[in-house]
C-alpha cells in the first residue's frame, strides 16, 4: 500500500508543477514592436541614383522606446558564402547606413516614413541588407531585414 | 592520430606479458565502486567535507547513463545542466548557474579555460578514471572566486584493492553523428605505486536533428534530411596518473591533454545562407567555421602526516588553454579583408598552487587553515577580437573547522578572504570608425572579498538525515564583463562592459533531507535553496541602439539584486527484487527583483522517471540491466526579455547493458537509444536554440568494454 501511495504522489506532483508554470506566462512583457514594412520589397531591384523611401508601422503595447535603420553589404560581414562577392575598382566603397532615431517617446504606435534621400553612386554594386530595427520601453527588440540589389 | 596508432600497437605486445587477472577480482572492484551513490555523505576521497548536498557518481554510472561528452552524460543527475554547443561539446551549469559561477576543479586545482563564453565546452574527457562529484551550493569558502553556483570535483583514481595491471579497451559508436571512438586504458599497481594511463580518440560526423526546416530572423531555411552541416568533430585525449603511498608521504600526479576540433554550424557565426546548408562535402570533414581547442594539464598531489593530529596537503598545478577559432575572413565594410583563416585566437596559462594544514585537535575538531593561489595569463590573436589581453592573480586564506558533537551530529564552519589583481591591456580596432575603436579600456583592479560557510549535518536515526548550510560566496568580474565594448561574435549583441563592478557576492541557504527504509524505498533526498544576491552581474538590454552596422541595442553588464530558489527531489525505490524505478525532479525559480524579469538560461522545471530492471545473472552472462526513461522538460515561458520562450519536451530513453565473463576478463556491452521516437525537441540552454534548431534526433549507441 505504501508502494502505491508514494507512486501516486509523484504522478500527482507532475501536473502541479506544470501549472505552475502556464501561471507564470501571465507575466512580464517579452515582445518586441511589431514591425510592418511597406516598401522597400524584399528582394526589390535598385539603381544608384533611386530615390529612397523606407516606410513602415511599428507597434508595441508597452510603447515604442528607439528604432534604428541599418544598410550594409550582404557580403561584407561574417556570411560564409562568398559566390557574390564583387571585386571591383578599389574606389568604390560598399555602401553602409545607419541612423538611429529616438524621436518615438514611448508611443504605441506610429507610421514611419524616411527619406533617405538618392542612393549614393559611388558605392558598389550587389546584394544588401536593410534592416529596421525597434526596440520597446522595456527593452525587447525585434528586427526585420530584407534583401535589395543595387546595381 | 599517428601517435595513438604508434601506441596502440605497443600496447597490443605489451600486453601479451601481462598477469592473468582473476576476474572474481575485478567483480570486486566493480562492486567496490558502487554504481551511484545517491546519499549525500562523501567519500573520503573528496576533501571538501562541507554540509551541502553532493552526488557522487563513478565511471559505472558514467556508462549508464553515456552521452556525446562529460557534461551531457553528468546532466542525468537533478540539479545538473549540460549546456550543449551541438552534439559533443557542453559546458557545465548546476541549478541553472553556469560560466564563472561554478568552478570544476580537477584534483584540487581550479580547471580554467575560457568558461566565461557561451561557446566553450568543459574541456575534460569522460573515459578517464575519475571519481565525479558534484556539489550544489556556495563554495567560496574551499575554491574561492568563481565557485558561487556549486563545484564539479574530478578526482583521479589512482589506487586499486589488488596489486597487478590492469586494461579496458573500449570500442564505441553512435548512429545519427556517426560516432567512432576507441579508448585504451591501462594500470599498474605494486606496492603502493599505481600507474595509468588513457589514450582516447573519437570522431563524429554532422549530427541530424528530427525536422526538415528552421526559420531564423524570418527566413526559413531548408536542412537537408535534418543534417546540420559542419556539426563534425574529433577529439583525442591522453591522461596518465602517477601515485605512491608512502608511510607518512603520498604522491600523486596528473598529466594530461585534449585536443579537439569542432565544426561550427554555419548559421551560428552569421545568417544561414541556403548554399551552405545544402553543399555537399564528406561528411567527416570539419570546414569552416570551426573551433580548436587545446588543454593540457600538470597537476601534482601532494600530503605528508607529521602525526595523528597533523597532515599538510598540498597542490601544484600548471595548465594551458589553446582555444582557436577559424572563419573565412570578413571584415566590416570596407577595413581590408585579412589574410588568414584564424579568426580567433585565445591562450590562456594558469599556474596554481594550494596548501592545506589539517589540525585534528582532538577526534571531536578538526580544523583546516588552508591557502590557495591562482596566476594567470591571457594572450590573444586573431582578426576578431572578443577580450583583451590580461593578467590576473589571486591569492585566498581559509580557516574551517569541523567538530563532530556527536558521531551523527557535526557542524562545519569556515570562514575566507581572498585578494585579485587583474591588469587588462586596452585594445583598439582600427577598422572601426574612431568612436568604435577602443573595444576594451586598460584597466588596474584590486578586488577582494570574503566568504563563510556554516553548516550542520546529523544523522538523526537509521532512516533520517538532514543537513542544512548557510553560506556566502563570491566571485571577481570576469574581463569581458569589466571591459568590453563591441560586437560578439557568436551572439551578435553589441556589449558594454562596465569597470566599475564590484566582485558579485551570494548568500545561500541550502536543506537536504534523506529517508531511508530498508524494505524498498532505498532513499528519498529532497535538497532545497534559498538564494539571494545583491549585485548579480548579467547583461540587460538598454534600449538604446548601438549605431554599428548590423548591431542591435546596446547590452550593459549591470549589478541587480536576484532571488532565486530551487529543490532537487529524488528517489530510488525497490519496486520488486529486480525492478528499480529512480524518480527525479529539479526546478529553479530565478527573478531580477527589480525589474521582475526572470534571470537568462534558467532551466526549466526537469522531470524524469526511470525504470530499470536487474539481474546478476542469467544464461551464462552476468548483470543484466535495461532500463527505460521517460524525460519531461517544461516549457520554458519565464524568460528574460530578448531571450525566446521554449516549449516542453517530453523524451523516451532505453539504456541495456550486458557482462559476458571470461576465463580471466570479462566482456561488457552498453546499448542505448536516446530519444527512442525521434521527437522534436528544444533545450533552452543550448548555444544553438537562438538558430530555433531542435535537439538530436534519435540515436543509438553502443559501447563494447573489454576489461583485463
Amino acid at each position: 500500500m505504501k508502494k502505491s501511495l508514494y507512486l501516486s504522489l509523484a504522478l500527482i506532483a507532475f501536473p502541479l508543477f506544470t501549472s505552475c508554470n502556464d501561471d507564470d506566462d501571465k507575466g512580464k512583457d517579452t515582445q518586441g514592436p511589431k514591425i510592418t514594412l511597406y516598401t522597400p520589397a524584399d528582394g526589390q531591384h535598385m539603381h544608384k541614383g533611386d530615390e529612397l523611401i523606407v516606410k513602415f508601422q511599428l507597434a508595441d503595447e508597452s510603447g515604442i522606446q528607439s528604432y534604428k535603420l541599418d544598410i550594409h553589404s550582404a557580403a561584407g560581414h561574417t556570411h560564409e558564402h562568398d559566390d557574390h562577392v564583387h571585386t571591383r575598382a578599389e574606389e568604390l566603397k560598399n555602401w553602409s547606413y545607419q541612423k538611429v532615431y529616438t524621436d518615438m517617446k514611448g508611443q504605441k504606435e506610429a507610421d514611419v516614413q524616411l527619406d533617405l534621400g538618392k542612393v549614393p553612386t559611388d558605392i558598389k554594386g550587389g546584394d544588401y541588407h536593410l534592416g529596421v530595427l525597434a526596440t520597446d520601453s522595456f527593452g525587447n527588440e525585434t528586427q526585420h531585414f530584407i534583401t535589395i540589389e543595387v546595381e | 592520430m599517428k601517435i595513438y596508432l604508434l601506441g596502440l600497437a605497443y600496447t597490443i605486445v605489451g600486453m601479451q606479458a601481462l598477469y592473468a587477472q582473476n576476474l572474481a577480482d575485478s567483480l570486486a572492484f566493480e562492486a567496490y565502486l558502487n554504481e551511484v551513490v545517491v546519499e549525500v555523505k562523501h567519500a573520503s576521497s573528496s576533501s571538501m567535507p562541507l554540509a551541502l548536498p553532493s552526488q557522487e557518481v563513478n565511471g559505472l554510472w558514467l556508462q549508464k547513463y553515456r552521452a556525446g561528452s562529460l557534461m551531457q552524460s553528468l546532466e542525468s543527475l537533478a540539479g545538473v545542466q549540460a549546456m550543449p554547443v551541438g552534439a559533443t561539446l557542453s559546458k557545465p551549469m548546476i541549478r541553472g548557474l553556469g560560466f564563472n559561477r561554478i568552478a570544476v576543479v580537477q584534483n584540487g586545482i581550479k580547471h580554467q579555460g575560457q568558461q566565461w563564453g557561451a561557446d566553450h565546452g568543459l574541456e575534460i574527457n569522460q573515459y578517464a578514471p575519475n571519481l565525479f562529484y558534484v556539489h550544489q551550493g556556495p563554495m567560496s569558502l574551499q575554491i574561492g572566486s568563481d565557485a558561487i553556483g556549486g563545484v564539479l570535483e574530478v578526482e583521479s583514481v589512482c589506487s586499486k584493492p589488488k596489486d597487478g595491471v590492469n586494461g579496458d579497451l573500449y570500442l564505441y559508436g553512435g548512429t545519427n553523428n556517426g560516432l567512432l571512438g576507441s579508448v585504451i586504458s591501462l594500470d599498474y599497481q605494486r606496492n603502493k605505486n599505481y600507474w595509468s594511463l588513457q589514450m582516447g580518440y573519437q570522431t563524429t560526423t554532422d549530427y541530424k536533428v528530427p525536422t526538415d526546416e528552421f526559420n531564423y530572423l524570418n527566413g526559413q531555411y531548408h536542412l537537408n534530411k535534418g543534417i546540420l552541416k559542419n556539426t563534425a568533430s574529433r577529439e583525442l585525449s591522453v591522461n596518465t596518473v602517477w601515485s605512491k603511498q608512502g608511510k607518512r608521504l603520498n604522491s600523486r600526479l596528473l598529466v594530461s591533454f585534449i585536443n579537439s576540433k569542432i565544426g561550427f554550424f554555419a548559421g551560428a557565426h552569421g545568417i544561414p545562407s541556403s548554399i551552405d546548408l545544402a553543399r555537399p562535402k564528406s561528411k567527416r570533414s570539419i570546414e569552416l567555421p570551426h573551433q580548436r581547442v587545446g588543454h593540457y594539464k600538470a597537476i601534482y598531489n601532494g600530503d605528508y602526516t607529521f602525526n595523528f593530529k597533523n597532515q599538510v596537503f598540498w597542490d601544484l598545478g600548471i595548465q594551458f588553454n589553446d582555444r582557436a577559432e577559424f572563419a573565412k575572413p570578413h571584415s566590416h565594410d570596407d577595413a581590408p579583408l585579412p589574410t588568414t583563416n584564424k579568426e580567433l585566437s585565445l591562450k590562456l596559462a594558469t599556474t596554481s598552487l594550494n596548501g592545506r594544514w589539517l589540525y585534528k585537535l582532538n577526534r571531536k575538531n578538526h580544523i583546516s587553515l588552508g591557502i590557495n593561489s591562482e596566476l594567470q595569463y591571457n594572450r590573444i590573436g586573431g582578426y576578431s577580437f572578443l577580450i583583451p589581453n590580461y593578467n590576473q592573480s589571486a591569492i585566498g586564506f581559509y580557516l574551517a573547522d569541523k567538530y563532530y558533537f556527536r558521531d551523527n551530529l557535526s557542524m562545519s564552519l569556515g570562514v575566507r578572504y581572498d585578494l585579485g589583481h587583474l591588469n587588462v591591456s586596452p585594445y583598439t580596432d582600427m577598422s572601426f570608425d574612431e568612436q568604435y575603436q577602443q573595444r576594451a579600456i586598460a584597466l588596474d583592479k584590486v578586488f577582494h572579498d570574503y566568504s563563510f560557510s556554516w553548516g550542520v549535518a546529523w544523522d538523526i536515526n537509521h532512516s533520517w538525515s538532514l543537513k542544512s548550510n548557510i553560506g556566502k560566496s563570491f566571485r571577481m568580474p570576469g574581463v569581458n564583463e569589466l571591459s568590453v565594448n563591441g560586437v560578439h561574435h557568436g551572439t551578435f549583441r553589441h556589449e558594454l562592459g562596465n569597470p566599475n563592478l564590484k566582485p558579485e557576492k551570494s548568500y545561500q541557504w541550502d536543506l537536504n533531507i534523506d529517508y531511508k527504509q530498508k524494505e524498498w524505498l532505498e532513499v528519498l533526498t529532497l535538497n532545497a535553496f534559498i538564494n539571494y544576491f545583491p549585485n548579480y552581474i548579467y547583461l540587460n538590454p538598454s534600449g538604446n541602439f548601438s549605431w554599428l552596422p548590423d548591431a542591435g541595442q546596446y547590452f550593459e553588464y549591470a549589478e541587480s539584486r536576484v532571488f532565486r530558489w530551487g529543490l532537487e527531489l529524488m528517489g530510488t525505490v525497490n519496486l520488486t527484487k529486480t525492478l528499480v524505478w529512480h524518480p527525479q525532479l529539479a526546478y529553479v525559480h530565478a527573478e531580477d527583483m527589480k525589474s521582475k524579469y526572470p534571470i537568462p538560461f534558467t532551466p526549466p522545471l526537469d522531470l524524469s522517471n526511470e525504470l530499470g530492471f536487474h539481474k546478476s545473472e542469467v544464461l551464462g552472462l552476468e548483470d543484466f540491466y535495461i532500463g527505460f526513461t521517460h524525460q519531461y522538460k517544461g516549457a520554458q515561458n519565464r524568460v528574460a526579455r530578448n531571450e525566446l520562450k521554449t516549449q516542453f519536451a517530453s523524451l523516451f530513453n532505453l539504456a541495456s547493458r550486458i557482462t559476458l565473463p571470461l576465463k580471466s576478463s570479462f566482456i561488457k556491452l552498453n546499448f542505448q537509444a536516446q530519444n527512442l521516437l525521434n521527437t522534436t525537441s528544444y533545450n533552452h540552454l543550448s548555444f544553438y536554440r537562438y538558430l530555433n534548431i531542435p535537439e538530436m534526433g534519435r540515436t543509438f549507441r553502443l559501447e563494447f568494454q573489454y576489461s583485463f
